[in-house]
């Protein structure tokens, strides 16, 4: 569940204290050791005044709303100055769209290119844990765990190792357009609240309405399928890797979504089987599609569009559920490996992590995602967010609830590769028996894990 | 002897001067070609040499590739024992079969249509042209909105016509005949041009003798043009058979190589291999596979239509 704040303001601020005493003190060295320290080498240096200044690099990945929401955070930070030291930091952000993101910075690190400080997914963190220095080399990450939600810092560590700072969580639920479901005969403030209700629903938008009912995920993409598929099918009490990480989501549970899918680009008649990357999202945009499955970050996609009056609702709604299970992911700060890096500017760059995933109300109140920083559920910023009542607060109370299973931190391989999961999608479009596409996931993850 | 002396008819053969061994003018040619052979070794032998060497190992700390582990032909042994290789080629062969022969032929006729006297004929050729300088990026975002199934230009006009228009990109059946067409479109003016130039350099007393003995239209392009734009001929199936080979941005940007896997191609096998799955020796196989087939094909191309003497 989401912790609130353990309240030891005093030992963190201690803590910072020395923590910011020894970085400007290692600093200084560097400065004054009369070839220009560590720092000469990779972006730091003395300026006029004596003191030291950083440039750290920063990549991410942000588009759509979430871009500008970002890049005012570093903007903030660069006018700010907001770590207590007297070296002048700036951060150098550089955006790589998301689906090159990870080969991006891949060939960056493996090239001994890599950015000081890197936005990465959680799911990353245990294939990757070899490209990353452990963030608690360069601060006290014991004192840092306080700032955090507990199930934030949960969804960072990763075999007891704490390797990122967690800066927000992402689950999944259901948009729905209320002006269809008036259409369809519902009652647009009751959404669905379980299968039959759900079921109900979309039926009732089916033959009630010219729109479709549901899409699975608007892009129409593998990955997006997976989150819906793979939240139902652990709904059902189905597992998805063994111990091993040997595939096993070929069970009943998830033979039985994977039938669904099917079926409801079939009998049900609930969406067009189609492959059509761009059909969910126009359509639901669009006023032609009731529900889509998709993001915290649909928010921001959403609030841009005229006319369309839209709900949320919990995507607790898998058939024959025995427990409720929502899948989430989340981003994350790391400080990739970067030879000739000194320490004083790691420290630094953890630092620069620390106050990016701290004081970044906007992030949660404004891109919609879940913040991982305690102080933040109780900022005004948050709670005054335009999505707190819409969907912040159902994301937090699923949080609290538990509801939410981590993408599977697989070992090796690119965990949100698209052709891991193409299978679902045809399936979904009826190129693919669901028994068929079920066994050809089976084999491309486990030949993805296993490369 | 300078290039400028010999243009003016300076000094004569019998009478050069030579450096250590060396007539002037090898060694001004071999300084000419300097700046070329850097860029070619850098760029392209030491990638080579790099790649080969890099299909024999593979990386254990794939986040440091300084450490190589040796695996002779291992990578080679598993390409060929690896399914989504062969869908991979199979997607590839068939995109080839479907764009070269059609960004020939089209080329060709577009070119000898414009050679004729026709009205407009500077227009067309910009028009025809005008694709080719457009980026992959760019080309691959129009068709698809033109493709799109639900919001496509292509299926607003065909939905006038018939019911259900095909999911030109989300069909299996169709998709790569899609990706060639949209790729034909874009690089035909390339041909075009080239084409249009060895049609333009043929002198037209040829056709005047033809006229002369009777032989017109097929036969005088069967026996005049054809082999007198055999060079050219030759070029352009040559480009577009290792261009499209290396076909990669259409599928990677329009559709991810689905459906179905149906329009994967083998470098975009290559680039998930090497960069989404971090196997760097295994994507430099398929790599080296790759240039063995090129080279093959390079080989029978000669053979078949570039002899001289066919």
């Amino acid at each position: 569940m989401v912790q609130k704040p353990s309240g030891s303001e005093t030992r963190r601020t201690f803590i910072k204290s020395l923590g910011v005493a020894g970085t400007v003190a290692l600093a200084g060295c560097g400065g004054n050791s009369g070839d220009g320290g560590d720092g000469g080498s990779d972006g730091g240096s003395t300026g006029d005044g004596g003191s030291e200044s950083y440039e750290i690099t920063f990549w991410e990945l942000f588009s759509g709303g979430e871009g500008p929401i970002m890049e005012s955070i570093v903007n903030k930070f660069n006018e700010e100055q907001p770590l207590d030291t007297d070296a002048e930091v700036t951060i150098n952000r550089q955006r790589t769209p998301w689906n090159e993101y990870y080969n991006k910075l891949f060939t960056a690190l493996s090239g001994g290119q890599a950015p000081d400080m890197a936005v990465m997914h959680a799911a990353y963190l245990r294939a990757w844990a070899g490209g990353v220095d452990s963030i608690g080399q360069y601060a006290d990450t014991g004192s840092m765990q306080s700032d955090y939600t507990a199930s934030h810092w949960d969804l960072v560590t990763v075999d007891g190792n704490v390797n990122a700072l967690p800066m927000d969580m992402h689950p999944i639920g259901v948009y729905y357009n209320k002006d269809l479901f008036e259409q369809a005969g519902l009652d647009p403030e009751s959404p669905p609240t379980n299968w039959s209700e759900f079921e109900a629903a979309g039926n009732a938008v089916a033959q009630n309405t010219d729109a479709a009912a549901f899409t699975q995920s608007p892009y129409n993409d593998g990955f997006g399928s997976f989150r819906t598929w793979s939240s139902w099918v652990k709904q059902q009490g189905g597992s998805l890797y063994d111990e091993e990480w040997n595939p096993t989501f070929d069970n009943e549970a998830g033979m039985n979504i994977a039938q669904l899918f099917s079926d409801m680009t079939g009998d049900m008649g609930w969406s067009p089987a189609t492959s059509e990357d761009t059909w969910g999202n126009n359509a639901f945009q669009n006023g032609s599609c009731a529900m889509a499955m998709n993001g915290t970050w649909y928010v921001a996609a959403l609030s841009g569009v005229e006319d369309l009056n839209w709900g949320f609702f919990e995507p607790t709604v898998g058939p024959n559920k025995q427990q409720d299970k929502v899948w989430a992911d989340g981003h994350s700060l790391v400080l990739p490996k970067k030879e000739g890096r000194s320490d004083a500017k790691s420290e630094i760059a953890a630092q620069v992590a620390h106050w990016m995933t701290t004081q970044n109300p906007s992030w949660g109140a404004e891109a919609g995602h879940l913040p991982a920083a305690n102080s933040i559920y109780e900022s005004d910023a948050f709670q005054n967010s335009p999505y707190y009542d819409k969907t912040l607060n159902k994301y937090v109370e699923m949080a609290e609830d538990g509801d939410y299973f981590y993408h599977p931190k697989v070992p090796n391989g690119d965990p949100n590769a698209q052709n891991w999961y193409t299978w679902l999608v045809d399936i979904w479009a009826h190129n693919a028996e669901p028994q068929a596409g079920v066994q050809s996931g089976i084999e491309t993850v486990s030949n993805g894990i296993s490369e | 002897m300078g290039i400028s002396e010999r243009i003016s008819g300076g000094e004569t053969g019998t009478n050069r001067k030579t450096v250590m061994g060396l007539r002037k003018e090898t060694i001004e040619g071999i300084l000419w070609s300097i700046p070329y052979l850097a860029v070619f070794t850098v760029f392209l032998v030491w990638p080579a040499v790099k790649g080969l060497y890099m299909s024999l190992h593979t990386y254990p700390n794939k986040f440091d590739l300084t450490e190589t582990e040796w695996v002779g032909l291992q990578n080679y042994v598993e390409l060929f024992q690896d399914p989504v290789f062969y869908n991979a080629m199979e997607g590839t062969l068939l995109f080839v079969a479907v764009s070269v022969p059609a960004l020939v032929i089209l080329g060709l006729v577009m070119a000898l249509g414009v050679n004729r006297d026709v009205t407009g004929k500077r227009t067309l050729r910009a028009i025809y042209f005008s694709p080719y300088v457009l980026t992959v990026a760019v080309v691959a975002l129009v068709w698809g909105q033109v493709y799109s199934q639900s919001y496509g230009l292509l299926n607003y006009y065909l939905g006038f016509v018939m019911e259900n228009p095909p999911g030109w990109l989300t069909s299996p059946d169709l998709v790569m005949a899609s990706l060639a067409f949209m790729t034909v479109w874009w690089l035909v003016g390339f041909n075009f041009v080239i084409f249009l130039a060895a049609r333009q350099s043929i002198p037209e007393r040829l056709y005047e003798a033809a006229r002369l003995d009777g032989a017109t239209g097929w036969r005088a392009f069967k026996d005049i043009t054809l082999p007198q734009m055999r060079n050219s001929v030759v070029f352009v199936v040559m480009v577009q058979f290792i261009l499209q080979f290396q076909v990669f941005a259409q599928p990677y940007i329009m559709t991810q190589g689905g459906p179905s896997d149906s329009s994967d191609t083998l470098v975009y096998y290559l680039y998930r291999s090497a960069f989404s799955q971090q196997q760097f020796g295994y994507g430099a196989a398929m790599g080296y596979v790759l240039v063995a087939i090129l080279i093959l094909i390079a080989i029978v191309n000669f053979k078949v239509i570039g002899d001289s003497n066919a």
